[in-house]
């Protein structure tokens, strides 16, 4: 492997764990309201933002390989961005919820069709 | 430049081994495997974990404070705090790191009605048990007895030499002969407590009561009678049903029991204070009420609010009154108050030479919310003394001859430089509250111009520790828990 394929590939990683351990915080934050805030403070927003930024800055690549290996590769982020849509409609109670699910549909959804563009 | 498959591939590995380092060390820390979780917090306003003390009338601003401390400072009471849960814990042991000035008691509790906004108080710190007095433990019962007093004083002592603090004694086993009925033309307002002793194995009591409608919505009296906390008999008598402002008619509600034991029995009658008593009818030859006596008004029912004369064995008493017209000077023995003003306090103690036997409380124009560290009869013959006072701000039980003081208040120890580490210990709601709330009592700290200074909070959460049964359970309440928020 080049230099330059690892390093994209090695911030894939790091954005891939960061994505997956801060939806699993938007999760328990949601469902122990204060649990996570109470230890990271705002760090965990930072920590959102950088999973997010490195996702872009490197993203998957969707040319040529297609199908279930580039959904799974954006999935980190659709978790994150779901569990963060999750947790910032908990103010609306079960109907926050049942909006968040509506929206985890469309990110399934997108990240659907980046995966299989000409279905 | 080719990178090595191994070098790729435990490279690979590192931002993943270091968010799973991070989830388990934030795993172990939120679940300890002790089941104790601990948090030290200065007062400084930043926790998460405890909510300072409100309302800002009453306590100032967390930070640094004027007297060169960082913490807050609090000036009147009650005031209230909360504390976030980190979890699924079922006691909670609570440290204030505190000083007083010119506050000789406190009082802590969590809020454990919070409709009705009724706090389960405690013990948290009185300074006249801080010098001469022993604390024992004698057959289950824990206390304080005075220095060159045997332990067993506090089992043992006379109820005119002890005092109770949150504590309950047990009652003495006294049976009277019955005398005939009696009535008691009364204006009490609100809950009230009777303690009476039965006469020949029965009980009977006829209690009128009237809802004056002066707040909206459908009232109910509820009677309980009680022995040594045993629940005995319970009726409710719905008063409501007014469709105008108008008071309600009287209605009677007859407590007749037969075959009891040899005791001190208590009838309890919970309403709210828009319920008026207006007579009571008994048999009993003893029978007090107390330590609240809340004399009404006699508006929307006679022309006049009648003078009451009571007597009691009560030496601190607290009034207070809610309309202009209870603006008075009330007479407790020969000492007397002035109540000049509505919604204030005003103790009135024994002098120092009554504080034996019972003595008169004369409250010329009724209307007037009494307070006792004692009970109260309407004749000096029906008095008597259930239990044994209550330690309240104004208690001075060396001068008045006390012995022992049964409570659960332990000791407190104190800093080098001078603090004193107050701790309580609540059992924790099992409901999912989040946020149990919390009270704070300095019993007339305003009237003495008083304070407290905290400075830390210590918080340790206990629950049982984790085993594999443990696991489960924890893993069960947590979910529940969560399932509750959402």
């Amino acid at each position: 492997m080049t230099l330059t394929d690892f390093s994209s590939a090695w911030i894939r990683q790091c954005a891939s764990a960061l994505a997956w351990f801060s939806g699993i915080a938007c999760v328990v934050e949601r469902l122990s309201p204060g649990l996570v805030t109470a230890d990271f403070g705002r760090w965990i927003y930072l920590i959102i933002f950088f999973a997010v930024l490195l996702t872009f800055v490197s993203p998957p690549p969707a040319n040529p390989r297609r199908g279930w290996k580039v959904f799974a590769s954006w999935l980190p982020i659709g978790f994150l961005l779901a569990s963060f849509l999750w947790l910032v409609t908990s103010e609306g109670g079960r109907a926050g919820t049942v909006l968040s699910f509506a929206g985890s549909v469309l990110i399934l959804g997108f990240l659907a069709a980046i995966a299989w563009p000409n279905d | 430049m080719n990178i090595p498959r191994p070098v790729v591939w435990i490279l690979f590995a590192l931002p993943w081994l270091g968010v799973c380092a991070l989830g388990f060390y934030l795993a172990v820390t939120h679940v300890p495997l002790s089941g104790v979780r601990m948090f030290d917090i200065p007062l400084d306003g930043q926790s998460p974990w405890f909510d300072a003390f409100l309302p800002g009338q009453r306590a100032t601003e967390p930070g640094p404070q004027p007297e060169g401390f960082t913490g807050q400072r609090i000036t009147a009471d009650p005031v209230y705090a909360g504390v976030r849960l980190p979890g699924a814990y079922d006691r909670l042991a609570m440290t204030l790191e505190a000083q007083t000035v010119k506050q000789p008691l406190l009082e802590i509790g969590i809020l454990r009605d919070a409709k009705k906004f009724q706090f389960e108080m405690q013990p948290l710190y009185s300074s006249v048990l801080s010098y001469g007095w022993r604390e024992v433990e004698v057959d289950g019962i824990h206390g304080f007895v005075r220095d060159q007093t045997p332990d067993d004083a506090i089992v043992n002592a006379d109820p005119d030499k002890m005092l109770v603090w949150y504590a309950t004694s047990t009652a003495p086993q006294w049976m009277d002969h019955p005398v005939s009925e009696q009535t008691v033309s009364v204006s009490l307002r609100g809950s009230l407590d009777i303690s009476a002793i039965p006469t020949d194995g029965a009980l009977m009591f006829r209690i009128a009561v009237q809802d004056m409608n002066r707040t909206r919505g459908k009232n109910t009296v509820a009677f309980q009678v009680t022995k040594d906390d045993k629940m005995l008999w319970t009726q409710a008598l719905g008063v409501g049903g007014s469709m105008d402002e108008l008071p309600n008619r009287v209605a009677e509600e007859t407590i007749r029991l037969t075959d009891l034991t040899p005791g001190v029995y208590k009838l309890s009658v919970i309403a709210d204070d828009d319920i008026f008593i207006r007579s009571i009818k008994t048999t009993a030859r003893h029978w007090v009420v107390g330590p609240r006596l809340y004399l009404g008004d006699n508006v929307g029912y006679s022309t006049t609010t009648p003078s009451v004369i009571a007597w009691t064995n009560s030496r601190h008493t607290v009034v207070e009154t809610f309309h202009n017209e209870g603006a008075q000077t009330v007479t407790l023995g020969s000492a007397n108050v002035q109540v000049e003003k509505t919604h204030q306090s005003y103790i009135l103690d024994r002098n120092a030479n009554q504080m034996d036997g019972a003595r008169e409380l004369h409250v010329p124009k009724g209307d007037l919310r009494v307070i006792g560290d004692g009970y109260f009869a309407f004749s000096p013959d029906a008095l008597f003394l259930p239990q044994p006072r209550r330690l309240t701000d104004a208690s001075d039980p060396v001068r008045e001859g006390i012995i022992a003081i049964r409570t659960p208040y332990h000791q407190p120890e104190t800093t080098t430089d001078g603090w004193v580490r107050m701790s309580a210990t609540f059992d924790l709601p099992t409901d999912s509250l989040d946020a149990p709330k919390f009270s704070l009592s300095a019993p007339g700290m305003a009237l003495r111009s008083g304070s407290v200074y905290v400075r830390r909070v210590g918080l340790t959460y206990i629950r049982p520790p984790l085993g594999w049964n443990e696991w489960w359970k924890y893993i069960r309440r947590e979910g529940a828990a969560a399932w509750h928020r959402l």
